[in-house]
């Protein structure tokens, strides 16, 4: 029976389309995949389904009545629950009362009724295998596996219809994992609707009975229990990969030869929880790629060697000389340049203008006489980058937060334009930007690397790194687990295949 | 649409909010004391706001810096420096060597404030709650907490001397300091990378900005400030008092803020400091003149305050959704 259906959804930030006409429909008793590439539109979906977000168009009924999620407790109400990746808790308050926050049970004089919440739990807990001793201990002394437990049995004591796992799995261990398994199959013959997503197909083979593939906001399949398999689904998600790329010639010739040194050179960088034994060559004039899903370890490796943080071994060399700065700056003097993910929180300075923004990296270049930093210098290097970076502004004293997010990006990369820079590290560079900005920033990246620079460009876009990048590796879990001296468009599926852990054999042309 | 952003967007800013506020303290101050706009009062006025605006300034450039920066212990900086300068004169110490003992003394104390923020990584707010009673200590141990006041006659210059008709504190200390702030913040690479820290430490630190130096020149610099205001503070009493800037190092907050400094950092002018210090001062000045409780004075400043930020935070909002957006 149809629990929840969602018909026609259309939903944009911005300018950027992140659902356009998807249609689902959420079944009680089954186990609902939904798939795709990180930007897929996963996350925008669940959060229509829980109130966080309302759809721009289309409808979505429940129980065949329309209706409309005003807000995620709204949906709570209607018996929605979510378990997310990272459990959003009470890490001081105890089991029990994080089950009950929403909604305690109370003695008749208003005082809370905990041996009726002790009572109430009980089953629950049996039925997850879950120990009664575990009530009274603080949230925060439980492992993630376990709290998202809590969370299951939260939505059961909720009595809730339709429970839906985010990718549920990527903090749990390998027998904590069969264990959510056997869970969620328990709730589908319990006659709940499970709605599950994840990237890691195997996964989803495991549990699913039916799969929505989703690539760039589009809905590009379903598929029942007996359709599963691996080479269709990713099929599915390539579809996008393959049109893209083909429209986006390969410029950047492959950069390295025998005889030249590599430029940087990486070994045995490891520090445990984040990333293993990563090693890597980078030459002058190449574009390397990174590509892998969010938490396999990538901007976490660009970050160690930019001295935001120590790894715990490994070695880095530069023009070989070692290299392990103490901190940014270090790595700056070094010749490194760091674009980082998160322009909002890492990147932009959001009250400044546009001006600061540019200069924040170069500011001692333009000191003249009384450590005052020179008026003219600083115009003329502005009025060069936003030429030349092609940045559509008002007033350069107008602040950062007038641009769109493309704009905002190019400002944050022309902070780099006038360093000596060796290598230029940028972490998912077009996250939610227009398509022409894209355009342009990677036609940017070309010349920067055409200029002798050696470019990484860490990207969860494979359409984007295989367009851009000359030489390719490939992350998961904190491993390097596939590299590619040549990018060629027949390589894509092998590409997503190990990215998603699927398997992990080499590419045929190993470093 | 256009319109109404044009007619208020001036007020967005601290100088147009609080150029509102002081034209309005100056009709109260007229109402409550008539005259009181006289160049003799100007004069005397300005004598009072060098003290409380110099530890005003400290607290600004602290702010500004960003990661909850701020500094309780500047009053107890400004009576340990004063104190300092007594206790060495008292014991026969030539005038100039006691004066540079008290300024070494409040470098070291803002030294002391910002190795415990910037490297040790305790809250500004709890260090320097904390300092804030060490320094006091301090100040009454070197006194048995008594008053010292035999200083030779040389020294009443700083706090006595007038020049061109005005303080000597006011036109040799007061107005070359706020020129040089004013340099040092809005030209030279300091300034720039105070304000970029202020506003997104991640961000500065990714730009090669060591954030901890940035901020640790901040304390430095308060305590210099703290120590040239003690001097002349006891300068111009003849008196040190251990107890001295008990109320200031809230006061010095209350003029930062009002200011329109941000509390969050990154945003905030010598200038709205400068402003606010003369609201503060202007008030002060004539609530004492017409022997009015000093408690409706206090909380007039809080209802001001109130009434400025509030102000402030509105008048951004609401201009800042009728500016337009370019892509």
């Amino acid at each position: 029976m149809a629990l929840l259906e969602l018909r026609g959804i259309h939903k944009s930030f911005g300018g950027i389309q992140a659902l356009r006409d998807v249609s689902v429909t959420i079944e009680l008793g089954r186990v609902h995949a939904i798939v795709g590439e990180n930007g897929a539109g996963k996350s925008t979906l669940i959060k229509l389904m829980m109130g966080v977000l309302t759809p721009d168009a289309g409808e979505i009924r429940l129980d065949g009545q329309p209706v409309v999620l005003q807000n995620p407790a709204h949906a709570k109400a209607l018996g929605f629950a979510a378990v997310y990746q990272e459990p959003l808790i009470y890490p001081h308050l105890t089991v029990l009362e994080n089950i009950f926050i929403a909604r305690p049970m109370r003695k008749r004089w208003g005082g809370l009724d905990r041996n009726a919440m002790v009572e109430r739990i009980g089953p629950i807990f049996e039925r997850l295998d879950l120990s009664l001793d575990l009530l009274f201990k603080p949230m925060r002394e439980l492992r993630l596996g376990y709290q998202q437990m809590v969370l299951i049995a939260q939505a059961l004591v909720y009595d809730s219809r339709l429970i839906l796992f985010d990718e549920p799995t990527s903090i749990l261990s390998g027998t904590e994992t069969d264990h959510l398994f056997e869970i969620i199959r328990y709730l589908r013959r319990a006659g709940k609707a499970v709605v599950y997503i994840s990237h890691r197909l195997e996964e989803l083979l495991a549990v699913a009975d039916e799969a929505t593939v989703l690539t760039d906001g589009r809905m590009v399949g379903h598929v029942d229990r007996e359709g599963l398999n691996p080479d269709d689904l990713l099929t599915m998600m390539m579809g996008k990969a393959m049109r893209e790329y083909r429209k986006a010639p390969l410029t950047v010739e492959a950069g390295h030869s025998g005889d030249r040194p590599p430029l940087l050179s990486v070994t045995g960088w490891s520090k445990p929880g984040m990333f293993e034994d990563v090693n890597f060559q980078l030459w002058p004039g190449e574009v390397l790629g990174f590509y892998g899903q969010v938490g396999a370890g990538r901007s976490e490796v660009a970050q160690s060697l930019f001295g935001y943080f120590k790894p715990d071994r490994g070695e880095a060399t530069l023009n070989g000389k070692r290299l392990m700065p103490k901190n940014p700056a270090a790595a700056i003097r070094a010749g490194l340049g760091y674009v980082p993910e998160d322009r909002k929180l890492q990147g932009i300075f959001g009250s400044q203008s546009i001006t600061n923004n540019m200069i924040s990296v170069v500011l001692p270049k333009l000191v003249g006489r009384l450590a005052r930093v020179r008026p003219l210098a600083v115009t003329e290097m502005v009025e060069r980058y936003t030429k030349a970076l092609n940045i559509k502004i008002g007033a350069l004293s107008d602040t950062i937060l007038s641009l769109s997010g493309g704009g905002q990006q190019k400002v944050v990369l022309s902070r780099w334009m006038a360093e000596d820079l060796k290598v230029l590290i940028l972490d998912e560079p077009t996250r939610g930007i227009d398509v022409p900005t894209k355009r342009d920033l990677h036609e940017l990246i070309r010349e920067l690397a055409a200029r002798g620079l050696g470019v990484i460009v860490i990207s969860s876009d494979l359409p984007e790194v295989m367009a851009v990048s000359s030489r390719l590796i490939v992350m998961n879990r904190g491993r390097v687990v596939a590299s590619y001296d040549a990018v060629r468009d027949s390589l894509a599926e092998d590409v997503l295949r190990a990215a998603i852990g699927l398997d992990r054999r080499q590419g045929e042309d190993v470093l | 649409m256009r319109g109404r952003s044009a007619i208020w967007r001036p007020l967005a800013d601290q100088y147009g909010l609080l150029a509102l506020v002081l034209l309005v303290s100056i009709s109260v101050a007229n109402a409550i004391s008539p005259g009181i706009l006289s160049l003799t009062n100007f004069s005397a006025m300005t004598t009072f706001g060098v003290e409380i605006g110099l530890l005003a300034f400290g607290e600004t450039v602290i702010i500004l810096g960003g990661g909850g920066g701020i500094d309780l212990s500047v009053g107890s900086m400004f009576a340990v420096s004063q104190v300092v300068v007594a206790v060495l004169v008292q014991q026969g110490a030539d005038i100039w060597l006691g004066i540079a003992a008290g300024i070494a003394s409040g470098v070291i104390m803002g030294s002391i404030n910002g190795w415990l923020v910037t490297r040790v990584r305790i809250p500004a707010i709890i260090t320097t709650l904390a300092t804030m009673y060490a320094y006091s200590g301090t100040a009454l141990l070197l006194t048995n907490g008594i008053d010292i006041s035999n200083f030779p006659a040389a020294f009443n210059v700083f706090g006595q001397g007038m020049v061109l008709g005005l303080p000597f504190q006011f036109v040799a200390v007061y107005v070359p300091v706020a020129i040089i702030l004013w340099f040092v913040l809005t030209k030279t690479l300091y300034g720039y990378r105070l304000y970029l820290t202020g506003t997104n430490q991640t961000a500065a630190i990714l730009s090669g900005i060591d954030i901890h130096r940035v901020r640790m020149g901040a304390y430095v610099l308060t305590g210099l400030l703290c120590s040239l205001a003690g001097i002349i503070d006891a300068s111009r009493l003849a008196t040190a008092r251990p107890d001295a800037g008990l109320s200031a190092n809230l006061e010095a907050i209350t003029i930062a803020v009002l200011g329109g400094t941000s509390i969050f950092g990154g945003r905030g002018t010598i200038g709205g400091t400068i402003m606010a210090t003369l609201v503060i001062t202007l008030l002060g000045y004539s609530f004492s003149l017409a022997n009015i409780n000093s408690v409706i004075e206090t909380g007039t400043v809080g209802l001001i305050l109130i009434a400025v930020v509030l102000g402030q935070h509105f008048v951004r909002r609401w201009t800042a959704a009728v500016s337009p957006r370019r892509s």
